[in-house]
């Protein structure tokens, strides 16, 4: 080429070459990108920490670099070579250079992933100056000593594919970013799956022994005034608790013990002396957090099953106690004990539940018939 | 007592028999109370002993119901049920023209049955009691057997079938494997259990059941075999048997 050449002749009639190469950086680094966001997860960390890609690009280059070589001096002997080659070779040169640049780049950025805006800053620097030095490096078996006719147009493919580069880079975070979102969203929708759950749990209450109780109440009223006003008390006790104003998950042990006798209270008016109970708790424990209507279901359980059959007199241990440093909440009775093939219903399900929701793993709910029949739930700790 | 009938309240609940007697007193002329039972046990006993004209019978006892009640008896009173049931399985009691006070019972619809009875006799003769029964135990909420019951010494531990991944049978053992990667014995053979479980069990082995929701992922393997990959704390892998293949590719809809 003639020195005399102005820089724009120079650009001109090199327009070829640069817009092979700038379609061919575009290509590639669409192909590099479409391939990172086809790979999932784990897959993707591999295939980037170990460069798999990188090290395939970096093979064949090396292969191309010396059939390069070689192939220059074989190939002289052919009229068409020097036609053929600036394009080939401007060609393959740019795909082959901008692709080694973006896995070096990665290699010795990868841990620097994610860092601050400087960083990033100079990483692109970085880029910058490694897609002129490949550029060069791969044109160094063409040109040789010509190789400054070609340096000023490097920089500017070197911007573009770093351009290129950073939109690439820009979709992928945007696409994590908005994966995070989602991710953020279906948490929240979780929460608001726990909480309707939990409000389907808590308003279950058994029909029936409303209408029984009241249906006792109007029994009562015209025989024993005390004991109707004493049983409408506990009642009204017992709807308060179950409807739960406050919308609490939560309650302390003392608070569901005493729920639990009010309820005892309301069946003993309805079944009289058939029915006797027993409430403890250890001290310290009163203010232990707890779900709301764990213990209510246990008892009305025991109430269910124990008169059933020819039982005369239930009775019912509720007790509360460390287990170590655990909580023990136990619902002990004198009924039949649980049958060999025991078929849980609602109450228990509704128990289980509710301490998945509240304190998963971190609960063990277990039957007993020796020494004595009875449920029981151990707590960790305080949530 | 020289009253034209006789009755007998029966009602696990001392406070809703009072109700009843109470209600009862204005027809002291006409019926007469002979006696109350508090289960279906004494109910049946002293029906068949005192062969009473009318009963007031509750319909939730602790022993059986109601409808229990009746079809063991060989005297056949006129009935009218007491009961706390919802509207939804009232309709099957209107449905066969049966009589039924509502609890908390009110006194003009109890003196209406009452006047009812007094004037046409009673309908329930015609009810069949063994039908209804049918209905009745239909009408129960189906109770949705959701854990599995396993002993651990002397605990009782419920296993819910969501958390269980697999079951294997080991030298005349079955084994249950949680997700979170537990084991526990359980007293029920391979067969029984593909009877007591719900459809997402899979039998995919002579020697395994598998949780059809903790399968992760599924491989082809040869001579017709799958390999699956459990979604547990193991990732356990299972290889099912060349015969269970088709009933698992139906299952699992490949």
């Amino acid at each position: 080429m003639d020195e005399s050449i102005s820089f724009i002749e120079f650009l001109r009639n090199r327009i070829d070459d640069f817009t092979y190469m700038f379609l061919t950086a575009l290509g590639f680094l669409a192909a590099y990108y479409w391939l990172y966001t086809k790979l999932e997860g784990k897959i993707r960390s591999i295939f980037l920490r170990r460069n798999i890609v990188g090290l395939i690009v970096l093979a064949v280059y090396s292969v191309y670099y010396f059939t390069l070589l070689y192939g220059k001096i074989y190939y002289q002997l052919e009229s068409n070579y020097e036609k053929l080659v600036p394009y080939l070779h401007a060609y393959y040169s740019m795909a082959i250079s901008a692709v080694v640049c973006f896995n070096l780049y990665y290699l010795f950025t990868f841990k620097l992933a994610n860092s601050s805006r400087w960083a990033q800053a100079v990483k692109n620097i970085i880029f910058f100056l490694l897609v002129i030095l490949a550029m060069i490096g791969s044109n160094w078996p063409i040109y040789g000593t010509n190789l400054l006719h070609t340096i000023p147009f490097y920089p500017m493919v070197a911007l573009m594919v770093v351009l290129v580069d950073s939109g690439c880079r820009y979709v992928i975070r945007l696409q994590s970013l908005k994966k995070k979102a989602k991710e953020l969203e279906t948490l929240k929708l979780k929460d608001q799956l726990m909480q309707a759950q939990l409000d389907a749990l808590h308003a279950k209450i058994n029909p029936h022994f409303l209408y029984n109780s009241l249906n006792s109440i109007a029994g009562l009223a015209l025989i024993d005034g005390h004991k109707t006003r004493k049983m409408a008390i506990s009642l009204s006790k017992f709807f308060r608790y179950s409807i739960n104003r406050e919308n609490s998950n939560l309650t302390t042990v003392k608070e569901e013990m005493e729920m639990a006798e009010t309820y005892l209270e309301i069946e003993r008016v309805r079944f009289e002396e058939r029915l006797n109970y027993e409430i403890h708790i250890e001290p310290g424990l009163e203010a232990f957090k707890i779900p709301r209507f764990i213990l209510q279901p246990l008892v009305e359980n025991s109430v269910k099953h124990g008169l059933r059959g020819d039982l005369r007199e239930l009775f019912i241990r509720i007790h509360a106690s460390y287990e170590g440093k655990k909580l023990s909440l136990s619902v002990q009775d004198n009924g039949l004990p649980f049958a060999e093939n025991f078929e849980p219903g609602y109450g228990l399900k509704s128990v289980y539940d509710k301490l998945d929701l509240l304190f998963p793993g971190k609960y063990e709910v277990a039957l007993y018939n020796n020494p004595e029949k009875q449920v029981r739930i151990i707590i960790e700790n305080e949530r | 007592m020289n009253s034209e009938f006789t009755a007998i309240i029966v009602d696990d609940e001392r406070p809703a028999r009072l109700m009843l007697r109470s209600l009862l007193e204005k027809y002291q002329a006409t019926i007469c109370l002979i006696g109350e039972a508090q289960n279906g046990k004494e109910a049946i006993e002293l029906i068949e002993g005192k062969k009473p004209d009318i009963v007031f019978l509750d319909i939730q006892m602790p022993d059986m119901n109601g409808f229990e009640v009746l079809s063991r008896l060989t005297w056949q009173p006129m009935v009218i049920f007491v009961t706390a049931y919802e509207q939804y399985a009232l309709d099957a009691f209107r449905e066969n023209s049966i009589d039924y006070l509502l609890k908390p019972v009110e006194e003009e619809r109890f003196d209406q049955s009452i006047q009812k009875l007094l004037r046409l006799g009673n309908s329930n003769k015609e009810v069949d009691v063994a039908a209804m029964l049918k209905i009745f135990n239909q009408l129960q909420p189906k109770k949705e057997i959701t854990a599995l019951p396993v002993k651990v010494g002397q605990k009782i531990l419920l296993i819910r079938f969501s958390e269980i991944s697999y079951f294997e049978s080991r030298d005349g053992y079955v084994s249950l494997f949680t997700s979170t990667g537990k084991e526990y014995v359980s007293d029920l053979n391979l067969q029984e259990l593909v009877e007591k479980l719900p459809d997402n069990f899979l039998r995919v082995q002579k020697s395994f059941i598998v949780n059809k929701d903790s399968i992760k992922e599924i491989q082809r393997y040869f001579n017709n075999r799958l390999i699956l990959i459990l979604d547990d704390r193991n990732n356990s892998k299972i290889t099912t048997g060349t015969s269970y293949i088709s009933q698992i590719r139906n299952a699992l809809g490949l």
